[in-house]
């Protein structure tokens, strides 16, 4: 596992092939007779053994990556309900292996299947959906999802018939089957959480106009198994829902809007965008300058957002502590409740949730003072993703905020060595380079474009957005006293030079180029590229050292710290107590440092998070 | 754990630690995997249920069954439209072609696990408008009186269901009946009829049958002896 995430497997290996008994069978390659062929398989063994010894120790970690890689192969191979019960006797056939050969490793591999079959299960699911097209459907649910954007195309095809709102519904059909619809020009606007029952008539899609996506691919990769459209009085109100946060950030949403009124329109439509996610209100001509330019991921809520909303809690809840002397745990709960609250009026996208449990995990283990890596609140917020909808894995948005967001976590801190770094704007560079290089190709294969100047311009835009997102966050906290507008006039002002110095960098010659659509190979060679290449320079970076001093002071269970625990019992007849006193030394050095730092902001590579992300 | 003294204890103290460090990171491992299989198992197990729930029966696509939207729809001349509810995969309304038998019916329906389909008349000729129920053989509660079958004509009357003659002026009212025309019935004693007459002044008389089961004293199985002799 941890060959995947950072350090240097080969130094590893050597500890762990020596260390563990269950692996001391292993022949070392000095032993062999030393030919090119035995080197190499030597190596080999000597990698899988690493890797497997990894693989244990951070299991749980594993596991989940497990499950997303599972996932991703049922989507691509296919899965049948026949193959649930064999399934079930290999996984049983695996767990019993795996107890008697004490190789803990071998459960990821169960854990891979059941991530083969929750997939499988779910798209088994939505293909279930009886009802044929021009057919009559009963369907009785809940309202999970109102659609607002024109840009979506399912709207816009319904519009071309008749006026009306669109929304997702999950609930059941009369033939006992449950899922997700969307409901399309229905003639009343229902709220989220609303229970209605729907008589109507599926909806026959016979082209797509998104030219790059497949038919049907948005639905699909939503779980949504079908469109219907009500028959004449065929909605029916169940139950109205009540006070929720969802209605609370509705009102916060729709207050903020209207005081956006006043604004001249480009910096309404601008201003929309940056910091509620909202593309439709933005003119051809501006979409295309953006999207030409690299910079349309700003215009997504993503993790950027969500940083700098975590950069402005903290800042003034500290601020705040320190004043009236509050315990320290109250900052980051408090901020946390802040992105929860800036989420929620966002809306949940797949990024929106990616970057809030990230930072929610990043700030509760502040707050409880636990060790914090970014990698690993990564493989957390995939697995709780794809727990709820396992069909997001193919699914643009969502592809693209994790690989962001991957290149900031691992490539950031190698990328940052290799610019000067007294260069004050470094950090944020390395940051906006990495995640450029990581959702690239997903770019070139989703939308066909290619920006050269983006990974120019991209971090000198995000620095600024970050004026915007908070003076948005200031208009929605400040809606509640009706007094929104005065943080939107300066951010509508923000807007309106970000897109005029857009429009500069865009009229350079060859700012971007359109490419064709890579095929599945040329992307999995650009991503092993990609990790040989921070694997080299992690390697011979000081990176490497850094984390194994920070396994082996947070780690008592790894293979070298138990080496050094026999050194250390070997050279002091004191043994345990020794070895007790030192690491007490080491945590109180530690937490010494912290309080003298002031407590770091936990996760600095996430306020300049440039996501790279197009709307749907 | 004793204090190492000679470079052997030494020796074999480290090898002790190793062991039981080893042994420790095992189980710890294996039961963080368990839990996680474990629980992964489990969602999975609901989402399978959901599954089965609204699996569609092969023969949806029957010809000469189509969905409509209600018994008004537009149909085809000759057609007619029937309603199918109950213990069934496809619910719902559809307009059906004249040479659909009963059985056709069935097949096109989903029976379920608990259907209960014991005593269909395979012979009834399917009419305009009739909406058919079958019950579940779960249902302890089930007391309407379909007819000999569980699949029930609304247009036939409710006489016709019942699988007996029974002349309607042989009934007794549960309203109005005295002690001793209480105690007529199968499986009612004096007991019985006066816990009867007592939840009638109580309640303020019986509005439906059903009420029945609510006297203490009468279970299921008297009930559904006196079901076809009693009303209110």
């Amino acid at each position: 596992m941890r060959t995947l995430f950072s350090g240097s497997p080969f130094r590893k290996s050597e500890n762990s092939v020596t260390d563990s008994p269950a692996t001391s069978n292993i022949t070392p390659a000095s032993n062999i007779t030393p030919t090119i062929t035995s080197n190499i398989i030597s190596l080999v063994i000597l990698t899988i053994t690493s890797i497997i010894s990894d693989l244990e120790e951070y299991i749980l970690y594993a596991m989940m990556l497990a499950f997303i890689i599972g996932g991703a192969i049922a989507g691509v191979v296919g899965f049948d309900i026949e193959m649930l019960w064999l399934l079930a006797i290999i996984c049983l056939a695996i767990i019993a292996v795996s107890l008697f050969t004490r190789r803990p490793a071998l459960l990821i591999l169960v854990v891979m299947m059941l991530g083969f079959a929750w997939h499988g299960i779910t798209t088994l699911q939505q293909e279930n959906f009886g009802g044929k097209a021009d057919e009559a459907v009963f369907f009785e649910g809940r309202v999970v999802e109102i659609i607002e954007s024109t840009d979506n195309y399912f709207v816009q095809l319904a519009e071309q018939e008749s006026e009306g709102y669109t929304f997702v519904m999950r609930g059941t059909d009369s033939n006992g089957w449950h899922g997700k619809l969307m409901i399309v020009s229905s003639p009343v606007k229902p709220r989220i959480n609303d229970r209605l029952s729907i008589t109507g008539i599926v909806y026959e899609f016979t082209e797509t106009y998104n030219f790059n996506l497949l038919p049907n691919n948005y639905l699909r990769n939503n779980n949504i198994a079908a469109v219907i459209r009500p028959v004449p009085d065929g909605i029916t109100f169940l139950r109205l829902a009540g006070v929720s946060p969802y209605s609370i950030a509705e009102s916060v949403r729709n207050k903020v809007f209207s005081d956006m009124s006043a604004l001249p329109e480009i910096q309404q439509a601008l201003l929309k965008g940056m910091a509620f996610g909202e593309t439709n209100m933005l003119s051809g001509r501006q979409s295309t300058v953006l999207q030409q330019t690299g910079i349309m991921h700003i215009f997504a809520v993503s993790g950027l957002h969500i940083g700098y909303i975590m950069l402005l809690g903290l800042t003034v809840l500290r601020f705040v502590r320190r004043t009236f002397g509050l315990p320290r745990w109250t900052v980051y709960c408090g901020t946390a409740l802040l992105v929860l609250f800036f989420s929620f009026v966002v809306g949940f996208s797949p990024s929106v949730l990616r970057a809030t449990i990230m930072a929610v995990i990043a700030l509760m283990c502040q707050a409880i003072s636990w060790e914090h890596r970014g990698s690993l609140a990564l493989v957390w917020a995939a697995f709780v993703l794809l727990l709820i909808e396992p069909l997001w894995i193919f699914q643009p948005g969502f592809l693209l905020s994790f690989a962001a967001a991957a290149g900031i976590v691992f490539g950031t801190k190698f990328f940052h060595q290799l610019i000067p770094q007294r260069f004050a704007l470094s950090r944020p560079l390395a940051a906006s380079v990495t995640a450029q290089m990581m959702t690239m190709p997903i770019l070139a294969y989703f939308f066909s474009t290619v920006s050269i100047i983006g990974l120019l311009l991209s971090p000198l835009v995000v620095m600024m957005s970050g004026f915007v997102i908070i003076f948005a966050l200031l208009a929605m906290l400040l809606s509640f006293v009706n007094l929104a507008y005065i943080p939107l006039v300066g951010a509508g002002l923000v807007t309106e030079f970000i897109y005029n110095i857009t429009e500069l960098f865009a009229a350079l010659p060859n700012a971007f180029t359109y490419a064709v659509r890579p095929s599945a190979l040329a992307l999995l060679i650009y991503y092993c590229l990609m990790y040989l290449a921070y694997k080299c320079i992690a390697q011979a970076d000081q990176i490497a050292f850094d984390d194994e001093m920070d396994i082996l002071f947070h780690h008592k269970s790894d293979p070298r710290v138990a080496e050094a625990v026999k050194k250390l019992i070997a050279a002091s007849q004191n043994g345990d107590e020794f070895l007790e006193g030192y690491f007490r030394d080491l945590r109180q050095a530690k937490l010494n440092d912290e309080n003298r730092d002031g407590e770091e902001v936990p996760e600095n590579d996430r306020e300049q998070d440039p996501e790279s992300e197009h709307p749907e | 754990m004793k204090k190492p003294q000679t470079a052997k204890d030494l020796w074999d103290n480290e090898h002790e630690v190793a062991r039981i460090k080893r042994r420790r990171f095992l189980i710890s491992r294996f039961i963080a995997g368990i839990i996680v299989i474990f629980l992964l198992s489990f969602g999975l197990g609901a989402k399978y249920a959901v599954y089965v729930g609204g699996v569609t029966a092969d023969n949806t696509n029957m010809p000469g069954i189509t969905a409509v939207s209600d018994m008004s729809a537009d149909i085809s001349d000759g057609n007619i439209i029937i309603s199918l509810s109950g213990t069934i995969t496809n619910k719902g309304y559809y307009s059906i072609s004249p040479d659909i038998t009963m059985r056709d019916l069935l097949d096109f329906a989903g029976t379920k696990r608990d259907s209960d389909v014991s005593a269909i008349d395979f012979a009834h000729i399917p009419q305009h408008g009739d909406m058919y129920y079958v019950a579940s053989s779960e249902d302890i509660l089930d007391v309407t009186p379909w007819l000999q079958n569980d699949i029930k004509s609304a247009n036939d009357s409710a006489d016709d269901l019942t699988g007996e003659d029974i002349d309607p002026a042989d009934l007794i009212n549960i309203n109005t009946a005295t002690l001793s025309e209480l105690m007529e019935l199968p499986g009612i004693g004096n007991v019985k009829a006066q816990a009867i007459i007592d939840y009638r002044i109580e309640h303020n008389g019986f509005s439906y049958k059903e009420e029945l089961l609510g006297v203490k004293g009468i279970g299921d199985k008297i009930y559904e002896n006196i079901i076809q002799r009693i009303t209110v």
